[in-house]
């Protein structure tokens, strides 16, 4: 059954669902977002067009910047890559590759992805930008913490940083996933995501906007890098998702089969649970104004508060002595 | 008839550390009322906790504890302070902490560490349960509520959490005896409550809660 070609094949499918599934769940996001405010909104395909149309288009570098504004984009769409091999998205099972990095190497690796993202905006030498880069460093300098509490919560857990391990040992243990410290890492994890996303209790996507973080380190772009610089926002977006999902909330209905069919029925299965999850995020951007611009440390300082004190649920409860 | 509870341990430990949750929430507010609200919903979480300790151990004394306490503390006692309050509203903020706030959180947080390795090294070597170590912690962090703020309904808020905790460390300790401390208990609260109608004396007077301005009443 686990024959080579197999599992290259479920890797394949593994990548594409990140490429290609990626601009839809944004896109439904979107059109969620429309309906709630009574308009009629883009089509969920929005996305794809958008990135189509921008991969036609020219590029136009500033003219003051260096070759790394240009790889920049390319370097970080890579990282995202290297990560969809990684991480448990349509399999409860390791694939080829997963040995290459674990919970941890992946926070590092999108620590990488954004740390590139921050030097080009510094590189495209425009005030705006840079200010975007100064935010962006800033903010994640007290979220990066808070991810490494995570995944050192996780591996007093389990006794490993694989994340399918992770998936599988709460999975099958109703007491490891009803305990405190479970709960105090997915409540962190979830605040962490509204901040990496960019969601809006932290910030409001758009271009014209005070406030924007990322949006801002990407101004300088255009055409083909800016498409690439979206796309890999878009797979970021569904990787931090996913994981959330398939790790740590609802670590069920995975096939464990090691075929083609068992890998898209995960598939299936996956996007149910994104669209849970996009409902949840869709009604928390509609009801919850922007926190001032200062007040997102304080957001993230509760989250590195819960992530601490996961680990220390676990002393205080008496599973680690 | 003894009722099995599904998921015990775990159900004690999650509302355990949620006490812990709302401790550390109220030294992140620099407002008073919500400091009051959240040492309501504390009160009530306890409740919840000897709810949940009745069930599973069939004693009729923890049914009788989680009444008195649901009712006194999560209900009375914080009513009585929000109508302190009401004259103060939007205005009545802790202005007296040098520090910010969520400093004070990770203060907590720390406290909590710290108190964790002094129950490890001192108490736990004579009681064999480590899940007394919350109690343990939620004193001190009731302490720190105390010392940290000028203002006096805060400091009630401080003083009944570590009420709360000795309940709570009662109850895990020496089920049986708990009605003896919550009426201990109960009777210090009450004392708290007097102290409350001096400071409501002091508010008409002086339009102020804080101890200090008390020296204004010596001659």
């Amino acid at each position: 059954m686990s024959d080579p070609i197999t599992l290259q094949l479920i890797n394949i499918i593994q990548i594409g669902t990140v490429l290609f599934l990626s601009p839809l769940i944004a896109g439904i996001i979107n059109r969620l977002k429309s309906m709630i405010e009574s308009k009629h909104g883009p089509s969920i395909f929005q996305p794809y067009y958008d990135l189509s149309k921008l991969l036609r288009k020219e590029v136009v570098v500033p003219e003051k910047s260096s070759s790394f504004f240009v790889i920049a984009p390319l370097v970080s769409f890579v990282a995202y890559l290297v990560i969809s091999l990684v991480v448990p998205i349509v399999t409860p099972y390791p694939l080829p590759y997963g040995i290459l990095l674990d919970l941890l190497g992946g926070a590092l690796m999108f620590g990488f992805a954004g740390v590139i993202s921050i030097i080009a905006a510094i590189d495209a030498r425009t005030n705006y930008s840079t200010m975007g880069a100064s935010r962006s460093a800033s903010f994640t300098a007290l979220a990066e913490p808070t991810l490494i509490m995570i995944f050192i919560a996780v591996a007093m857990i389990t006794g490993t940083n694989n994340p399918y391990t992770t998936n599988n040992l709460l999975a099958s243990s109703a007491s490891w996933y009803l305990s405190a410290t479970h709960i105090l890492v997915m409540a962190a994890f979830f605040m962490l995501i509204l901040v990496e996303t960019g969601r809006l209790p932290v910030e409001s996507s758009g271009l014209v906007e005070f406030g924007m973080i990322d949006d801002a380190k990407v101004i300088e772009y255009s055409g083909k890098l800016l498409a690439i610089s979206r796309w890999g926002g878009y797979m970021k977006q569904f990787l931090l998702m996913a994981v959330f999902l398939n790790v740590f909330v609802i670590p069920w209905w995975m096939s464990g089969d090691v075929s083609v069919t068992g890998a898209l029925y995960s598939v299936g299965t996956l996007f149910f649970k994104l669209l849970a999850l996009i409902v949840i995020i869709v009604i928390i951007e509609e009801t919850f104004a922007k926190l001032r611009l200062f007040k997102i440390l304080d957001f993230l300082s509760i989250s590195f508060s819960l992530a601490l004190l996961s680990i220390l649920a676990l002393f205080l409860g008496g599973k680690v002595t | 008839m003894v009722f099995v509870v599904p998921f015990y341990e775990e159900i004690v430990g999650f509302l355990g550390i949620s006490v812990l949750l709302s401790s550390l929430y109220m030294q992140g507010q620099s407002f008073v009322d919500p400091t009051i609200r959240a040492i309501a919903i504390q009160s009530l979480l306890i409740t919840a906790l000897i709810v949940i300790l009745f069930l599973h151990t069939d004693d009729l004394n923890l049914l009788y504890l989680a009444i008195i306490t649901g009712v006194m503390r999560g209900i009375v006692f914080p009513l009585v302070m929000l109508y302190q309050v009401k004259h103060f509203r939007h205005k009545l903020r802790e202005t007296g902490t040098s520090q910010k706030t969520p400093s004070l959180v990770l203060t907590g947080i720390i406290i909590i560490i710290i108190g964790y390795a002094i129950f490890k090294s001192v108490v736990l070597p004579y009681f064999s349960n480590p899940e007394i170590s919350i109690p343990f912690v939620l004193l001190l962090l009731g302490f720190l509520l105390i010392i940290t703020r000028k203002n006096s309904l805060t400091q009630m808020c401080g003083y009944i959490q570590e009420e709360n905790g000795i309940l709570y460390m009662g109850a895990l300790i020496a089920p049986g005896i708990q009605l003896l401390t919550e009426f201990a208990v109960v009777l210090d609260v009450m004392g708290v409550v007097i102290i409350g109608v001096i400071l409501s004396a002091q508010r008409d007077a002086f339009k102020t809660l804080e101890p200090s301005d008390l020296d204004q009443l010596s001659g």
